[in-house]
């Protein structure tokens, strides 16, 4: 359906003549593609102040609500502009979206594309959600866990931010996840690449943003609540967000609580230290368990004393850990139960409960004051044994990880630019009978500051970080059981390493093609793990040793966007190239473990490296149908002996077909296709590709959505390179469908 | 791009076994016979074309895992299978041959896996090598279960899985040379190490005893995992000690 330019324009003016000034809480209205007048479908439409996230029809249509006054919307859509719309009580409001010109009079335009920001449409499950969004890749580490890779990227090396807090807790491995449920976000956003002033030093891959709950305007509640259920791994979720205000005070609470079976895969052995193991009735023993997320928090505000937010969140994994995890199995250990459901050892539990506190107030200067308390717990309990010599452990604690963090960030922010103070302090504390890093800290403070010029902005971070460790020595044993000695696994330290971060943003408009490029250079200095581990990383396989001589390594990014659109197709292309002085990273040594059962060694190496990668987004409009194509390109090399790098994720296509069938109803059919990984590091598997269908269909109702989604429908048996599951060789899991019900419930004082 | 971007060494290729180099090498051995007590020398040569790194031996029990390309062991009645060996060896040059020596413990009976991994001076790691190492044993006494439950153990291929409240009949011999002075078969609940059941098998120091037990599995007894374990002492005051996994449900 093709819409005449003028009939929008005097459809918008209409609008704009008819309304009063009253509150407004909801607006309808249409996406459109400017210069063609055609619908934008899938265009994502966020709501504010409430942050609420729609997105249109086929038709271009949205249906945006708030509990509160509407006083704006956000609109975007991959290959257009992204617009911020300031509207006064306007129950229908068309947006044209062109190649970023942002000027359709007579609605004001009160923000600014931004193109080192990208949101990410939520679905029903966060793996997929992630999984469908080009530079990002996810790892499975079951219904609990989820590890984001970006450009390659993971755990320390990337920045997970909840409401502008670093999420910290051990995040140094594949097997290491974030204790998150996006249902009781307001929104997701990721950031590409590295040096980012805001973002802190460690997001070299960049960073996943998970928004706070945002304050209702005016008085009312709104409540989304839902139920999902997979078939696959039997998980079943139910979740609840609820926000009430009154006046000045806003309450928010919400909660999820999933159980999870034994994940299904497709295959009857695998291997494991060259030993041949039996899969039993095509699971995965052990690998079940329960995740519960909860939020209760507060909002006030006042013109005079501005907003003060307090959040307290809390999130707890209970896990069985496939019998490979930890320690060599018994082909008795995978025989299973007959209980998807039972957690038996080894297993893991793992917690994460955050409180913080944000004060904002306009001015002329805006005000920010975010403050943040957090704990992070990851138990690992493991049938005791003893590695070589050495009496067997007296409890099943294998290893214990705590970790507390501090957060602070003080921030003015202007028309023209910010500038602000970061600090945090981390204190992390191990225990158990399997050593891996030793009790450590890590501290910063930096001095954050970014300056929009005419032609581009600058942005500019200076940190001093304090990292180090205590010592650590266990009994060195005989064969007799007799102690002969020490055996020294990690030596005090104590550093203080200045690091910072320049960069430089560069938009270029032409007249049907929006282009920008930054150029950023940073220096990340060494993780504690980096540093001090020295043992069996079960999660990963490998006996890991740090190194604590690195020292900080050196970046120098450039990063390029592109996007350019017409009636029926338009195109998002991003793409980086970065090269590291001294990249940290793990790799094998011509040595083996002195503790039976644990392989080769692993140590941490600074060697040169240069990755380079290409992301691109298509959309084509066939007759009412959509095709959309998403592609990642991800090249990394150790530069000294032209490897690869570990773990660098191949390229990976997804085509995706959505057809409408009614005004309600649609369907989407998609592929995926994944190349083989020819880019790999020494002693790393080379990797098959694979090819896998899935299917979906939503049907929209006033207030509520059904959704059915399936995965990987003809159960195809496929190696996922980046998962730490690939070296047991163990397949990532097996076909899924998933029903999932969600309902938004909103009441609120239209007076 | 790999070739425009490396300014260094790219040996990727692990290093390799030298067969003709030494006679015997392990290699060429489908598997390693020999006795508790007596010492043990395995040999093998080892070639790269860079340089060569580490050798390293590890030989641990058998029990409960098999390796790729293994034969299927059937089931064995392992004794002493807290002993292993772990021994890690440097190699130099292109060319080196690694040996280790060790001595078998009377404890020991059953199958060892001798593993064998080898990198070279880049971390290129070769495939493990395993070869089985059966262990004969004649100074501890030897349990043989020929029946349970009018089952042929030999013929097992999953984990024998008992009711509660069931009985279980054991039929089998315990023998040696220097007479039984001891038996006894206890079922113990793995989850505290707690004995559940146990029975003593009538001896007189005689050198081998046919037994028939009728094991009943307490009604009490809670699922999970247990271990059936057999224990003998012979007129010398050698102990032994073997036994098989289960689950009860």
């Amino acid at each position: 359906m093709i819409y005449p330019k003028s009939a929008w324009v005097m459809a918008a003016l209409v609008v704009l003549v008819s309304n009063t000034i009253q509150a407004q809480f909801s607006v309808s209205g249409h996406v459109y593609v400017a210069d063609s007048a055609s619908p934008l479908s899938d265009a994502l439409v966020q709501a504010w102040p409430c942050g609420a996230i729609f997105s249109t029809d086929s038709y271009g249509t949205f249906n945006a609500e708030c509990p509160t006054e509407l006083d704006s919307l956000t609109v975007s859509s991959f290959g257009f502009t992204t617009v911020t719309i300031a509207f006064d009580g306007k129950s229908v409001i068309d947006i044209s979206l062109t190649a970023l010109r942002v000027a359709i009079d007579p609605i004001s335009i009160t923000g600014e594309f931004d193109q080192s920001e990208v949101l990410i449409a939520p679905t029903s499950d966060l793996m997929h959600t992630l999984d469908r969004t080009p530079g990002i890749r996810s790892l499975d580490l079951g219904a609990g866990l989820i590890q984001p890779v970006l450009r390659g990227l993971m755990g320390s090396r990337i920045a997970i931010l909840d409401g502008g807090v670093p999420i910290v807790g051990g995040r140094w491995g594949q097997d290491h996840g974030v204790l998150v449920d996006p249902v009781l976000y307001d929104g997701i956003e990721w950031v590409p690449g590295g040096g980012h002033v805001w973002l802190g030093p460690n997001a070299v891959g960049g960073g996943v943003k998970f928004a706070s709950i945002h304050l209702l305007e005016t008085k009312g509640s709104r409540t989304q609540y839902g139920i999902n259920y997979r078939i696959g791994d039997n998980r079943s979720k139910v979740y609840v967000l609820s926000r009430w205000r009154n006046k000045n005070l806003q309450f928010h609470l919400g909660f999820s609580a999933s159980i999870f079976g034994d994940r299904n895969v497709p295959q009857k052995t695998f291997e494991y230290i060259s030993r041949t193991y039996e899969i039993a009735e095509g699971r995965l023993p052990n690998t079940g368990g329960t995740a519960y997320h909860g939020l209760a928090g507060l909002i006030y505000a006042t013109n005079e004393l501005g907003q003060i937010s307090l959040d307290i969140r809390w999130s707890n994994i209970q896990q069985g850990l496939f019998p490979g995890i930890v320690g060599i199995p018994s082909q008795s250990d995978l025989m299973g139960d007959g209980n998807i459901y039972s957690v038996e050892l080894p297993n893991q539990s793992a917690s994460r409960w955050l409180l913080s506190s944000k004060w904002m107030k306009r001015g002329e200067l805006e005000r920010t004051f975010l403050f943040s308390l957090s704990g992070n717990e990851r138990i690992e309990n493991a049938p005791p044994h003893a590695h070589g010599y050495g009496p067997k452990p007296m409890t099943d604690l294998s290893l214990s990880l705590h970790e507390y963090h501090l957060f602070a960030e003080s921030k003015w922010e202007g028309d023209r630019g910010a500038f602000g103070f970061q600090a945090e302090l981390l204190r992390g504390t191990t225990d158990g009978w399997e050593f891996l890093l030793p009790n450590h800290y890590r501290d910063r403070v930096s001095a954050i500051a970014d300056y929009k010029f005419t032609s581009g902005t600058f942005g500019a971070r200076v940190d001093m970080i304090s990292t180090g460790n205590d010592s650590y020595s266990e009994p060195l044993y005989a064969i007799n059981n007799e102690v002969i000695g020490e055996d020294i696994r990690a030596t005090a330290l104590n550093n203080v390493t200045p690091s910072w971060a320049l960069s430089w943003f560069q938009p270029i408009d032409l007249e049907k093609i929006n282009m920008s490029f930054t150029a950023s250079t940073y220096t990340r200095v060494p993780s504690n793990y980096a540093l001090a581990a020295n043992g069996i990383h079960h999660g990963t396989f490998r006996f890991e040793q740090g190194n604590p001589d690195l020292k900080p390594e050196t970046a120098f990014e450039v990063r390029a966007a592109l996007s350019t659109s017409s009636e029926k197709f338009n195109i998002d292309i991003r793409s980086f190239a970065s090269l590291h002085k001294g990249f940290i990273h793990i790799t094998p040594t011509a040595s083996f473990a002195p503790i039976a059962h644990s392989g080769q060694i692993y140590s941490f190496q600074a060697t040169d490296a240069f990755r380079t990668g290409l992301e691109v987004k298509m959309n084509l409009q066939i007759g009412r149908g959509k095709l959309a194509t998403t592609s990642s390109v991800l090249g990394q090399w150790a530069l000294e002996i032209g490897l690869g790098l570990p773990f660098t994720s191949p390229v990976d296509i997804i085509n995706s077909y959505a057809h409408p069938i009614d005004d309600k109803l649609s369907i989407t059919l998609s592929h995926r296709a994944i190349a083989p990984s020819y880019l790999v590091a020494r002693n790393e598997d080379f990797t098959k590709g694979a090819s896998l269908f899935g299917m979906g269909l939503t049907f929209k109702m006033n207030k509520s959505a059904l959704r059915l989604e399936a995965d990987n429908l003809f159960n195809k048996n496929w190696l996922d390179h980046i998962s730490a599951y690939r070296t047991l060789g163990l397949v990532a899991q097996g076909r899924w469908v998933s029903f999932s019900w969600s309902y938004d419930l909103q009441t609120f004082n239209k007076n | 791009m790999i070739t425009l971007f490396s300014c260094g060494t790219t040996d990727t290729d692990p290093p390799t076994i030298c067969t003709e180099n030494v006679e015997n090498g392990i290699s060429t051995l489908d598997e390693v016979d020999a006795d508790a007590g007596t010492t043990v020398t395995l040999l093998e040569s080892f070639c790269d074309d860079e340089g060569l790194g580490e050798l390293r031996w590890d030989i641990h029990s058998a029990e409960g895992h098999s390796h790729e390309g293994e034969e299927e062991e059937g089931f064995v009645l392992h004794s002493g299978t807290d002993w292993s060996v772990l021994e890690v060896q440097n190699l130099s040059g292109t060319n080196a041959d690694g040996q280790i020596s060790f001595d078998i413990p009377n404890t020991a009976r059953g199958v060892w896996d001798v593993v064998v991994s080898f990198s070279d001076a880049e971390g290129n790691a070769a495939a493990d090598m395993v070869t089985p190492l059966h262990v004969e044993n004649d100074f501890i006494p030897l349990f043989t279960l020929t029946d349970v439950n009018g089952v042929d153990p030999a013929t097992w291929t999953e984990e024998q899985v008992w009711s509660a409240g069931s009985t279980v009949t054991l039929t089998g011999t315990v023998e040696d040379s220097d007479g039984i002075a001891d038996a006894e078969v206890l079922l113990i609940r793995e989850s505290d190490e707690t004995e559940i059941w146990s029975t003593e098998i009538a001896v007189s120091n005689e050198t081998s005893i046919d037994f028939s037990i009728e094991m009943m599995v307490p009604s009490d007894a809670t699922s999970g995992e247990y271990h059936l374990e057999m224990e003998a002492e012979d007129g010398a005051g050698n102990a032994m000690h073997t036994g098989f996994h289960l689950e009860v449900e």
